[in-house]
């Protein structure tokens, strides 16, 4: 071998060993920055994870208390719209007879006049029948037995709502304060934990060979 | 040192010529392995940066996957962290699902609709029979009356099904 080849076979493993080094060390930096990034994101979930605990834990009672009042009053209350509804769908069949009646003849007559297309007479039958549904469908809309019973159901849905809403007001006032604090601390928690992790990936994004500086939820 | 021979030396600088390119493509892939390619979904993110993307937002963590299988396995990782935030960052949907009880079906309501939607059948049914029989003046005046006797408490079960949806909202802790 002469001087020639061996100046190209010392360049040629120079050439091998820098790329193999420079790919080797690149792929360590790489890694270790996803690494880093992983930790990070890691702590910021179970942070989040923990922060969501508490929040449960802080209105879950209260949340209970309600249920244990609303859910009696709920079914008191629709027994009480059930029982005044009874009297209004009374009104309002007495009131519909009529109409239906009506339209149980025109069917009839019109089946009887398909089947005897050249008889006029039950054509005008079929008319007349027709002119009755009219009309009582007309009455029923402006029927004042059913305004009325209206009025007295309206009146009585209401005062059932009323009710039901006055019997657990007390306890859902202080749900509600309970769940606004709860949340409040929950939102704190999460915006501390979000800079944190913020900074972390920044740290780990400018310089990812250097040592870690894992972020840790502080203990509440 | 004895001179080696033309094909051997013509054999070694091939071979350390095939290692150096081997090496220099193995640093090369390295580096594009663990190198995530934003996309312009994870781009269009008002930070613009992917991971910040893959913490906020779910979707945008999985258009952001690479079809390099390392990116892959690293940015999955990152989809369930992002899954879990998702999760902790929304106490209040989590607790409407939590406590979210099925709402106690009216028999009340549901028998004045089931009665309306008859009676409202028969009159269609009657209105279609009057169209087929050419008698388009028949089947409109049928329709309006349809519409009076079929709605006539209509108005009373959709206050008493509106105030079943507002007590049970109540009680769960759905209302703001």
């Amino acid at each position: 071998m002469n001087k020639r080849h061996l100046a190209i076979a010392v360049f040629a493993v120079f050439v091998l060993s820098s790329s193999t080094v420079a790919g080797a060390e690149a792929a360590s930096v790489s890694s270790t920055r996803v690494a880093k990034e992983k930790a990070a994101i890691s702590v910021y979930a179970k942070t989040m994870a923990k922060a969501r605990t508490a929040y449960f834990a802080r209105v879950k009672p209260s949340r209970a208390a309600v249920a244990a009042i609303g859910k009696p009053a709920d079914l008191k209350r629709r027994a009480a719209v059930a029982a005044a509804l009874n009297p209004f769908n009374a009104v309002v069949k007495a009131a519909k007879a009529p109409s239906l009646a009506a339209r149980v003849a025109y069917r009839s007559a019109a089946a009887k006049s398909s089947a005897n297309p050249a008889d006029a007479s039950l054509k005008a039958a079929t008319k007349a029948s027709l002119d009755t549904l009219n009309k009582a469908a007309a009455a029923l809309k402006v029927d004042p037995n059913v305004a009325t019973a209206r009025v007295i159901f309206a009146k009585a849905r209401t005062a059932a709502m009323v009710e039901f809403k006055a019997s657990v007001a007390s306890s859902v006032k202080a749900r509600q304060s309970i769940q606004v604090a709860a949340m409040a601390k929950f939102k704190a928690v999460k915006a501390k934990a979000l800079a944190k992790l913020k900074v972390a990936i920044k740290a780990a994004r400018a310089n990812p060979a250097k040592p870690s500086t894992k972020p840790t939820p502080k203990k509440k | 040192m004895k001179k080696p021979s033309k094909t051997m030396r013509i054999s070694a600088l091939t071979a350390v010529s095939a290692l150096a390119l081997f090496g220099g493509a193995f640093g090369s892939a390295a580096i594009a392995a663990d190198t995530p390619t934003p996309s312009p979904t994870a781009t269009a993110t008002p930070t613009g940066n992917p991971l910040d993307a893959a913490v906020n937002d779910q979707s945008a963590a999985k258009a952001i996957l690479g079809n390099n299988q390392s990116t892959l396995n690293v940015l999955t990782s990152e989809v369930e962290a992002a899954e879990a935030v998702e999760e902790a960052e929304a106490p209040e949907d989590a607790e409407a699902v939590e406590v979210a009880e099925v709402e106690e079906v009216d028999n009340e309501v549901e028998a004045i609709d089931t009665e309306n939607q008859q009676e409202s059948d028969s009159f269609a049914q009657d209105v279609a029979d009057a169209v087929q029989a050419g008698d388009s003046q028949d089947a409109e005046e049928l329709s309006q009356d349809a519409a009076i006797v079929t709605t006539v408490n209509a108005p009373e079960a959709q206050d008493m099904s509106t105030d079943n949806s507002e007590a049970h909202a109540i009680i769960v802790g759905t209302t703001k």
